[in-house]
C-alpha cells in the first residue's frame, strides 16, 4: 500500500498554495484590469463628446477668419493680404477635413455634407473673385464677393444649426453615459465583491483542507497519548505532506497495537509458564514429598521402632529404648498429616523429642532449658512451628561452634498474646539475614542439608497466613556469636 | 476542493464576459453611426403638410436605397424662403433636388442654375413648367380644375340650372404662376364644355398679400361681410383649412358651398360634418415615392420620363370615412417598405 502511494506524483503543500494563490492573485488581476479598462473606455467617451462641438466652433471661427480674408484682401489687393487668405483658407480646409462626428446620423451627417459642398462652391466662387481682383474686373469680383457672402450666410447658418443639433446630441450622450458610468461603477463593485466572496469562499475551502487532516491528526495524536489505541484510522485524501503524515501515523497506530498485543500475548505465555513452573515445584514438591511417605511407611515405621524398642527392652538396653521411642514419637508427629493446628503442648512435646535425638546423636552437646507457664500450653497453633525454628537455630546457630550450646524455650503472657521464645547462644544473625527470613527471601537451602523439610520461610509464611497478620514472629539478634531469639506472638483465644 | 475552485472561475469569467458585453452596449450609446451613398435634397414649405408628407415617402422609399434626403432648412435656426433654400441646396452640390414648384420665374431660375450645376431637378405637387427640371411627379392643374367642376357641377347643376349660382374661386398672391391659372382655365372649360355656362358666375378672389395671416384676416372679413357666394373655391390645403374655420367662427356654416384642396386633420373633419361639401386631393405618398423612383431612375440611367401623373381623389362627406381607412393602410404598406 505505501509503495502504490509512493508511486503517485506527489502534489505538495507548497506547490498546492503558490498555484492556488497564483491562480487567484492572476484572476483578481485580470478582473481588475477589465474593470479599469471599461470605466477607462467610459471616460475617454465621455471626455469625447464634446470634442464634435469643438470642432465646430473652431470651424466657425477659422470661416469668419476667411471670409475677414478675402474681405480684406478685395479691399486692399495686398499680397499680404492674399498669403493671409490662403493661409487662412488652409487652416479652415484643415478645419473641415477633421470635422468627423463618430456616431452621427443621418440629419447630421446630411448637414456635415451640405458644409462640405458649401465649402466647395465657397471656395471656388472665392478664387473667382482672386483671379477677377487680380484681373482688375471690379464688377465681376463684386458679384463674386456677393455670392460668397451668400454662401457665406448660409455656411454660418449650417454650422450654427449644427453645432446646436450636436449639443443636443451630446448632451443626451454625457447624460447617458454619465448614467453609465454610474451603472458601470456600481456592477464594478458588484464584480468585486463577488470576486472577493468567491476568493474568500476559496480560501476557506483550501485552509480547511489543509487543516482538517491537521487537526484529525492531533486528535488523534492526544488520544494515543492518553493511552487510547483504539482509534480509527485517519482518512487519507489527496497526496501532499500531511496525506504522507496521515499514512505514517496510522501505520505507526497499527504497528504500536501490534506490538502491544505481541506483548500482551508474550507477557501471558511468560506468566503461564512461570505459573506451570510453579505448579511443577509444587507438584514436584508434592511428588517428592509423597516419594519421601512412600518410602517411609508410617505403620511400617512405628512398627519397625516398635519392635526396635521391645528389642532394646527385653535386651534390657533403656537407654536405646528410649532413643527408640522419642524417634517413634517424633516421627508420629511428623508424619500426621491430619493435624495442621496443634496445641501448643504438642509443639513442646516435639520440641523436647527432637532435643533428645539430637543429644542422643551429638552426645548430649546442646543444653536445653525451658521455662513454661502451663496455663497457656492449650493455645492452638499451627503445627510444625517450633521444631523448625529449633532446628534452624541448631543447623544454622551451633554449626561448628566450639562452646557450649545451649537452647531456651520459654512461654510467657504478653498483653493478649501467648509469647513463645526459642533463643540460642550461638553465631547470631545479620539483621540481613533476619530481613530476609521476615520478608520471606530465604536462600534456598544447599542440596544435602539435613533438616526436617520445613524451613524457616515456611514456618514465616504458615505464621502469617494463621494468624493474618506479619506481626506474628520477630528474630532479634545481638550480632555476631551472640546468639539468636525467635519470639512468637500467639493471640490469645 | 479543484471542481469548487473550477466553478467559482468559470462563474466569475461568465459574470465578466456578461459585464463586458452590457457595458460595451451601454457605451454605444450616442455612437449609432449611419452611411449612405446619396444625398438628396427637398425644397419646399416646411409649415406645408402636404409636402410634409410628400418628402416623408420620397425620404422613406430613398432610405431604402441607402440614400438620404434632406429637408432643406428644416433645422436651419434661420428661416430662408424657398427660393433661397433652392440656392442653398445648389450650392451645397446635394446629389439631386426634389422641389415644389410654384411655377414663379425666380424658381424657374433657381432650378435651370442647380441643373445647370449638374444637380438633377425633379418638381414634386406643383410644377415649372418651362423650367429645365427632370421631371415633374404631380396633378395636371388645367384637369384639377375640370374634377373641381365636376365635383361641385355633381352637386348643384339642377339648382344652377333654375337659378344662377355665383362662384367665387379663392386664390394665393404667392402663386402668381400658371398653376392657380391653370385650374381656373380648367374649371371655366368644364363649365363651357357642359354648356353651363349661363348657370354658373365665376370669379376669382385674392387672400392675403404674401404676408403672414393676411390671407386668414381676408378671408374672415369675407365670411363676416355676409356677402357669400353660392359656391366656394379652394385651390390649395392653406386656403381650404382657413375657410373651414371661418365659416364655423362667422356661423355660416350650410350658407355656402365649399369645395376645397387637398386633406388634413382639420378639413377631414370638416368633411364629416359637411361644414365643407368636398375637397380633391392626391396622395402625398405616391407623390413622394413616385419621385423617388423618377429620380433613381434618372441616377441610373440618365433618362427619366418628363411627368408623372397622380390620380385625383374626391373626398366628400359621403366617403370621408373610407378614405381616411385607404390612407391610413397605404401609408403602413409604405412604413412597411
Amino acid at each position: 500500500m505505501t509503495g502504490t502511494a509512493k508511486k503517485k506524483k506527489m502534489h505538495t503543500i507548497g506547490e498546492k498554495l503558490i498555484v492556488t494563490y497564483s491562480i487567484a492573485t492572476a484572476f483578481i488581476f485580470i478582473v481588475n484590469a477589465l474593470l479599469f479598462m471599461t470605466i477607462n473606455q467610459a471616460t475617454d467617451r465621455i471626455n469625447e463628446v464634446y470634442s464634435s462641438n469643438v470642432k465646430i466652433n473652431t470651424l466657425t471661427e477659422d470661416i469668419d477668419n476667411l471670409q475677414t480674408a478675402l474681405s480684406d484682401y478685395l479691399g486692399t489687393g495686398s499680397s499680404s493680404d492674399l498669403s493671409a487668405y490662403y493661409a487662412a483658407e488652409n487652416t479652415y480646409s484643415d478645419a473641415l477635413a477633421g470635422l468627423t462626428i463618430s456616431g452621427a446620423d443621418e440629419k447630421v451627417n446630411g448637414m456635415i455634407d451640405d458644409i462640405a459642398g458649401l465649402t466647395d462652391s465657397y471656395l471656388d466662387v472665392c478664387h473667382d473673385a482672386l483671379s477677377n481682383a487680380r484681373g482688375g474686373n471690379v464688377e465681376e469680383y463684386a458679384a463674386n464677393y456677393d455670392t460668397a457672402n451668400e454662401i457665406y450666410g448660409f455656411l454660418k447658418s449650417s454650422l450654427y444649426t449644427l453645432n446646436g443639433l450636436q449639443l443636443n446630441s451630446n448632451s443626451e450622450s454625457y447624460t447617458s453615459l454619465q448614467h453609465t458610468l454610474s451603472a458601470l461603477e456600481v456592477f464594478s463593485m458588484l464584480i468585486l465583491i463577488a470576486v472577493l466572496i468567491s476568493e474568500l469562499v476559496f480560501t476557506l475551502f483550501l485552509t480547511r483542507s489543509l487543516t482538517a487532516p491537521l487537526e484529525t491528526l492531533s486528535r488523534e495524536a492526544n488520544e494515543i497519548s492518553a493511552g487510547n489505541f483504539d482509534v480509527p484510522a485517519i482518512p487519507v485524501t489527496g497526496n501532499d505532506e500531511v496525506s504522507v503524515v496521515s499514512t505514517a501515523f496510522n501505520e505507526m497506530v497499527s504497528s504500536i497495537r501490534g506490538y502491544i498485543v505481541q506483548l500482551k500475548t508474550s507477557m501471558e505465555h511468560e506468566n503461564e509458564l512461570r505459573e506451570n513452573e510453579l505448579l511443577m515445584d509444587a507438584e514436584l514438591k508434592d511428588a517428592e514429598l509423597k516419594y519421601l511417605q512412600a518410602q517411609i511407611n508410617p505403620h511400617f515405621l512405628f512398627n519397625t521402632l516398635n519392635a526396635g524398642a521391645q528389642l532394646a527392652l527385653l535386651e534390657q538396653a533403656d537407654t536405646t529404648y528410649r532413643y527408640l521411642q522419642n524417634v517413634a514419637s517424633f516421627f508420629r508427629s511428623k508424619t500426621n498429616r491430619e493435624k495442621q493446628v496443634t496445641t501448643l503442648a504438642d509443639e513442646i512435646s516435639l520440641v523436647d523429642n527432637y532435643i533428645y535425638i539430637i543429644n542422643v546423636r551429638f552426645s548430649g552437646s546442646i543444653a536445653y532449658e525451658k521455662m513454661i507457664d502451663d496455663d497457656l500450653t492449650n493455645v492452638s497453633m499451627p503445627s510444625m512451628i517450633l521444631q523448625p525454628i529449633v532446628e534452624n537455630a541448631i543447623n544454622h546457630g551451633f554449626r561448628d561452634l566450639t562452646r557450649p550450646k545451649k537452647v531456651i524455650l520459654s512461654v510467657y503472657g504478653l498483653g493478649n498474646s501467648t509469647a513463645i521464645s526459642i533463643r540460642d547462644n550461638g553465631h547470631g544473625m545479620t539483621q540481613e539475614q533476619i530481613r530476609q527470613i521476615l520478608t520471606g527471601n530465604v536462600p534456598v537451602r544447599a542440596k544435602g542439608d539435613e533438616t526436617n523439610g520445613v524451613g524457616i520461610g515456611n514456618v514465616v509464611n504458615r505464621l502469617q497466613l494463621f494468624y493474618n497478620t506479619e506481626d506474628v514472629i520477630d528474630i532479634t539478634s545481638a550480632g555476631p556469636e551472640e546468639g539468636t531469639e525467635v519470639i512468637l506472638y500467639i493471640p490469645k483465644p | 476542493m479543484i471542481i469548487v475552485l473550477g466553478v467559482l472561475i468559470a462563474a466569475s469569467i461568465l459574470c465578466l464576459i456578461l459585464f463586458r458585453a452590457n457595458a460595451a452596449q451601454l457605451l454605444k450609446v450616442g455612437s449609432k453611426t449611419s452611411s449612405y451613398s446619396s444625398h438628396y435634397v427637398f425644397v419646399g414649405d416646411i409649415n406645408d403638410e402636404f409636402s410634409k408628407n410628400i418628402y416623408e415617402a420620397a425620404a422613406a422609399e430613398l432610405s431604402s436605397r441607402n440614400a438620404y434626403l434632406e429637408y432643406s432648412g428644416q433645422d436651419l435656426e434661420t428661416s430662408y424662403s424657398v427660393s433661397d433654400l433652392m440656392k442653398m441646396a445648389t450650392y451645397s452640390q446635394a446629389d439631386g433636388i426634389f422641389v415644389v414648384g410654384d411655377g414663379t420665374d425666380e424658381m424657374t431660375d433657381q432650378i435651370n442654375n442647380a441643373v445647370n450645376n449638374g444637380i438633377p431637378v425633379i418638381c414634386v405637387g406643383g410644377d415649372c413648367y418651362g423650367s429645365l427640371r427632370q421631371s415633374y411627379v404631380g396633378v395636371t392643374y388645367y384637369e384639377f380644375g375640370q374634377r373641381m367642376a365636376q365635383m361641385f357641377l355633381a352637386d348643384t347643376q339642377d339648382q344652377a340650372t333654375r337659378e344662377k349660382m355665383n362662384v367665387l374661386i379663392l386664390t394665393s398672391p404667392e402663386e402668381r404662376n400658371t398653376n392657380q391659372n391653370l385650374i381656373i382655365s380648367g374649371i371655366r372649360d368644364y363649365i363651357q364644355n357642359n354648356y353651363l355656362s349661363f348657370a354658373y358666375s365665376i370669379q376669382s378672389y385674392e387672400v392675403g398679400d404674401g404676408s403672414l395671416f393676411t390671407d386668414v384676416e381676408d378671408i374672415n372679413q369675407l365670411f363676416e361681410s355676409g356677402r357669400l357666394p353660392d359656391i366656394l373655391l379652394c385651390l390649395d390645403e392653406s386656403t381650404t383649412n382657413h375657410v373651414c374655420q371661418a365659416v364655423v367662427d362667422s356661423n355660416h356654416v350650410g350658407d355656402v358651398a365649399i369645395y376645397g384642396s387637398f386633406t388634413n386633420d382639420t378639413i377631414l373633419n370638416a368633411l364629416r360634418k359637411n361644414i365643407i361639401s368636398g375637397v380633391l386631393t392626391v396622395s402625398p405618398e405616391e407623390i413622394g415615392k413616385k419621385a423617388a423612383d423618377s429620380m433613381t431612375e434618372y441616377k441610373d440611367s440618365g433618362f427619366v420620363t418628363e411627368y408623372s401623373t397622380i390620380d385625383i381623389q374626391s373626398v366628400t362627406p359621403d366617403n370621408v370615412d373610407k378614405y381616411v381607412a385607404s390612407s391610413t393602410d397605404s401609408s403602413d404598406d409604405s412604413n412597411a417598405d
